[in-house]
């Protein structure tokens, strides 16, 4: 296994998450949404190009919508290696987070 | 989702479209396109707006990264290859910068002179309606001139002519005085139309109606401080003197200076009805046989040339149809004001003409020098490219693509050109004012505003850089870097065949310029040489320019003739170099006995004109005092009335019976451009004094023509000219042709020789260990001499072959021009090809034999 970034990380996930329709608009959304920050699609756009760089995602351009001012959307999915990658990073954590315990404030106020 | 799609504003979505347009996709701009109409909808346009201005602004940064900072590196590392390159081979690069710069220098000045010669008259904003009225008068050519009644008789038949404007040539050389000021000035008589129509404006006020009315004088800037300094010139008075009787002007008007790109050139302008109300000059206005007014038509805005002229000579040819007395002589035509300087060829003609000939000549020749520079630049950039190959091979392995290593190449050539073209203007602006006299043609070396050089010099070195440039950076960047990388010898071949054939052309340009010198020069010589028929030498001119003078003439005349420095002098209206009034309306009787009516060149002179110039006569007489109704004739004249027995023949003009006297020898009263004519001397003092000196002490005699001539005249300048002057002046432009052809001549070759010095020397570098070898085999210094130069002295036999059957037609059709000319002969030709053979082995031989005798240990040392 590789070592990820976290935005890279992050970006896999959102990939998979996204299924048929993994663009970088959704994509973006996703992670504003979790992630509570505004991310630009600079910050998109890098990790996406480094993850089909290494191999973990593939592209293919489809789809252009009225609403994209009639340009084909770049979507995403996870090759075979991304996939694999993905399950070992969630391995990975949660071997590594196994015994911690909750450490967000909310939940020791609590 | 509502039907209703906002769309980012075009513009900014342009921008940004260019911000992202190195990554590839356009899927980004729709990225953002998607997220701008979702908040359009949901927030409004203005939140969308501002949104999208925030990422157009954060996209700068990395926009200017991806775009500038590695291509800054890129560049650094570009720029430092570019100068250890050009410092390591310091001979070669300079000289092909020498080779560029002054390649470009000459195709800049030539083309400053082509700029200039081509920009004649457009200051008028009507230039392309005026057009001056020329005659075609039967068996005499064009005349410049039409009669007076001409122009208004045209103006009221003829639809599309707009005004017009005559003017005259004063007779002689007049001089204008103020005061105690008096110069020869240049100038016309104008009607009052010629300052609306053409645009000469005031100094300063207006000039409405300057010209409106008798004794009224127009000056320019120049010769209005020339004589009243910094006072204001109108309403002063000035007084005209010319053959005629003084005259009293007054300035009206005081105009800016003529601009030297005007083929109207004047000092001053007077009123044309001051002659008009002077009774004397009754013989000129109104008649239609006496021709003397240069006439310009201007057009009604519209008004095809084309077809104006068509109704003329319909109009013209009507009237004679018709028996009308009221018409022309003469058919007319138009010539467009913005031919005249470039397209006349008219006897006598008073405007500033050049000649397109030579014009386009001059521009051949600086593209071809520009060419042969180019040249230069080609082959010593492809022959180094085995210098560079590796350098190319590390570049392509690390990844750069053909097409960079091509516009690095681009760019090298482009910072050689660039560095060129600033010697090359540090050139111009020296020898322009060299130049400038030579061409007869006041530039300036401009770089800003109008007329810039600036722009001329950018387009020449982006020609020259595409032209010279583009091909090495496709070879260079065609290179494998597997071969480069592993043999060394692969790269120079490249382009080895081309460099040939560049090498030849050059050459053929060469020898053709040189060939084309020698049949120049030669026939300069030969017409220098030429027996005229009279003789040039030691004869002083001095005209007559006033009435007053000229009745003094006489009694000058007889006083010189007593003088002992003075071998004899005549008074005479013509000289041998410049008879030329056409007189048409001879009747004869040829020797068949058919009538005839003949034009003849004609002139006055008196009965010491065939001594004084030193003219045979072949048969007859000369003039006596006292002989009435007598003509002298040329041979020429006789051979066309087939005349057996030519003394004593009669010929009639108007109403006089003359009686032909004399015979002399031809000579050339004209240019050797033309055969001699027919010819006729009739007796009749003139008012030019031409006086045979001996040969001597020239100062000391013209200080006794000066002073007797001023002892018998009181006012007009001491003004004389020699023969031979005049004579060189016949002659002007081929001297100036020729001598301009000289010098770029010898700037091609020259620039040629500094390309196969840098070809020859470079080759030698490179076959250093060769050479080092074959000696150590035992080979002798001179057949490794010869192993060197075989193949360029191969491309310059070629390169002479070629050029010979060139230059053949080319300088038989230039000398077609002269009715008397030398022959092209097979020497000149063998002379050029001997003379660049003998250059290139000058050059070539030098850093050969040099490298043939040197120590093979020597060389072989580092191995």
């Amino acid at each position: 296994m590789r070592f990820l970034s976290r935005p890279e990380e992050l970006v896999l996930l959102a990939v998979w998450k996204a299924k048929e329709n993994a663009y970088c608009v959704p994509i973006r959304d996703f992670l504003n949404k979790i992630t509570g920050r505004t991310w630009s699609f600079g910050s998109v756009y890098d990790p996406l190009n480094r993850l089909e760089r290494k191999g973990l995602l593939e592209s293919y351009e489809s789809g252009p919508t009225r609403e994209r001012g009639g340009r084909s959307k770049r979507i995403y999915r996870l090759s075979p290696a991304g996939r694999q990658e993905l399950g070992e990073i969630k391995a990975l954590q949660q071997a590594v987070w196994n015994e911690v315990p909750d450490l967000s404030p909310e939940t020791q106020k609590a | 989702m509502n039907d209703k799609i906002s769309q980012p504003p075009r513009l900014a979505e342009k921008i940004l479209g260019l911000l992202y347009s190195d990554r590839g996709s356009r899927t980004p701009l729709g990225d953002f396109a998607e997220v701008y109409a979702e908040m359009a909808a949901q927030r409004g346009p203005a939140v969308a707006g501002v949104w999208y201005s925030g990422q157009i602004l954060r996209s700068i940064p990395g926009f200017l990264l991806a775009r500038f900072y590695w291509s800054a590196v890129m560049f650094r590392n570009y720029l430092v290859i570019f100068f250890r390159n050009l410092t390591r081979d310091k001979g070669t690069s300079l000289i092909n910068l020498a080779g560029l710069a002054s390649g470009m220098a000459c195709f800049l000045l030539i083309l400053t002179y082509v700029r200039f010669e081509t920009s004649y008259d457009r200051f008028h904003p009507n230039a392309g309606r005026i057009h001056r009225l020329i005659s075609v008068r039967k068996g005499m050519g064009m005349g410049i001139t039409a009669p007076d009644p001409l122009a208004p008789l045209l103006k009221a038949e003829i639809p599309g002519i707009n005004r017009f404007a005559r003017i005259m040539p004063p007779f002689g050389k007049p001089v204008l005085q103020a005061g105690d000021k008096q110069f020869f000035q240049k100038g016309f008589f104008a009607e009052a139309a010629f300052l609306e129509i053409f645009s000469f404006p005031p100094a300063s006020g207006g000039h409405e109606a300057a010209l409106d009315g008798p004794s009224k004088i127009v000056l320019t800037r120049a010769t209005a401080e020339k004589f009243f300094g910094k006072q204001d010139a109108v309403g002063k008075t000035m007084i005209f003197r010319d053959l005629d009787k003084p005259r009293d002007l007054t300035v009206t008007a005081v105009l800016k200076d003529v601009p030297s790109n005007s083929h109207l050139k004047f000092d001053y302008l007077i009123s044309m009805d001051t002659l008009r109300s002077d009774k004397g000059y009754s013989y000129v206005f109104g008649h239609w046989n006496v021709a003397n007014f240069p006439t310009y038509l201007e057009l009604s805005e519209g008004a095809s040339p084309a077809a104006v002229e068509t109704a003329i000579s319909a109009w013209i040819s009507r009237l004679t149809a018709e028996g009308n007395k009221n018409r022309p002589f003469h058919m007319h035509k138009l010539q467009a004001l913005l031919d005249i300087h470039l397209k006349s060829d008219f006897v006598r003609d008073y405007a500033d003409t050049g000649d397109l000939r030579s014009v386009r000549l001059f521009m051949a020749i600086a593209i071809l020098v520009l060419l042969i520079a180019c040249i230069n630049h080609i082959n010593l950039a492809t022959a180094r490219s085995a210098v560079r190959a590796r350098e190319i091979g590390i570049r392509k392995v690390t990844g750069a693509y053909r097409t960079q290593v091509f516009q690095q190449f681009l760019a090298e050539s482009l910072a050689v050109m660039v560095l060129a073209g600033g010697f090359a203007l540090g050139l111009i602006a020296l020898i322009l004012p060299w130049f400038g006299s030579l061409v007869g043609a006041p530039l300036r070396l401009n770089l800003v505003g109008g007329g810039s050089v600036l722009p001329w010099l950018a387009m020449t070195i982006i020609f020259v850089c595409l032209g010279a440039g583009a091909y090495p950076a496709a070879i260079l960047s065609s290179l494998r870097p597997v071969q480069t990388l592993r043999e060394f010898s692969a790269a120079g071949k490249k382009g080895t065949l081309l460099r040939s054939v560049l090498v030849v052309s050059q050459f053929t340009a060469s020898v053709v310029l040189i060939a084309a010198t020698v049949v120049v020069f030669g026939q300069m010589k030969y017409v220098r040489s030429m027996r005229l028929g009279y003789n040039r030498e030691h004869v002083v001119v001095i005209p007559a320019f006033e009435k007053e003078t000229d009745q003094k003439m006489v009694a000058i005349k007889s006083e010189l003739d007593e003088r002992p420095e003075v071998v004899k002098a005549s008074l005479t209206s013509g000289l041998p170099t410049d008879i030329g009034q056409h007189w048409s309306g001879w009747a004869a009787v040829k020797e068949d006995g058919t009538k005839v009516e003949c034009d003849f060149t004609c002139d006055y002179v008196d009965e010491n004109f065939l001594d004084v110039f030193e003219i045979g006569l072949a048969a007859g007489r000369n003039f006596r005092p006292g002989d009435k109704d007598v003509i002298i004739l040329n041979e020429a004249a006789i051979r066309d009335f087939g005349w057996k027995e030519p003394v004593g023949k009669k010929l009639k003009f108007g109403a006089t019976n003359y009686e032909v006297v004399g015979i002399v020898e031809d000579f050339h009263f004209a240019s050797l451009h033309s055969r001699i004519a027919p010819m006729a001397l009739l007796f009749e003092t003139g008012s030019k004094l031409a006086v045979r000196v001996r040969p001597g002490d020239l100062a000391k005699t013209l200080g006794v023509l000066r002073s007797v001539f001023e002892k018998n005249t009181h006012g007009q300048p001491f003004d004389f000219f020699f023969l031979d002057d005049a004579f060189n002046t016949l002659y002007k432009k081929e001297t100036r042709t020729g001598q301009m052809f000289g010098a770029f001549a010898g700037l091609a070759i020259l620039i040629a020789c500094l390309g196969l010095f840098g070809l020859t020397s470079f080759n030698v570098t490179r076959r250093t260990k060769e050479i080092g070898v074959r000696k150590v085999l035992g080979a002798s210094v001179a057949r490794l001499v010869l192993l060197l130069n075989r193949n360029f002295i191969r491309l310059v036999t070629i390169a002479n072959l070629l050029a010979w059957p060139l230059a053949y037609v080319a300088m038989n059709k230039w000398l077609e021009d002269f009715a008397y000319r030398i022959s092209v002969r097979p020497w000149i030709f063998l002379l050029s090809s001997l003379m660049s053979l003998a250059i290139a082995v000058l050059v070539v031989g030098g850093q050969t034999v040099k490298a043939a005798r040197m120590n093979p240990s020597e060389t072989l040392r580092y191995e």
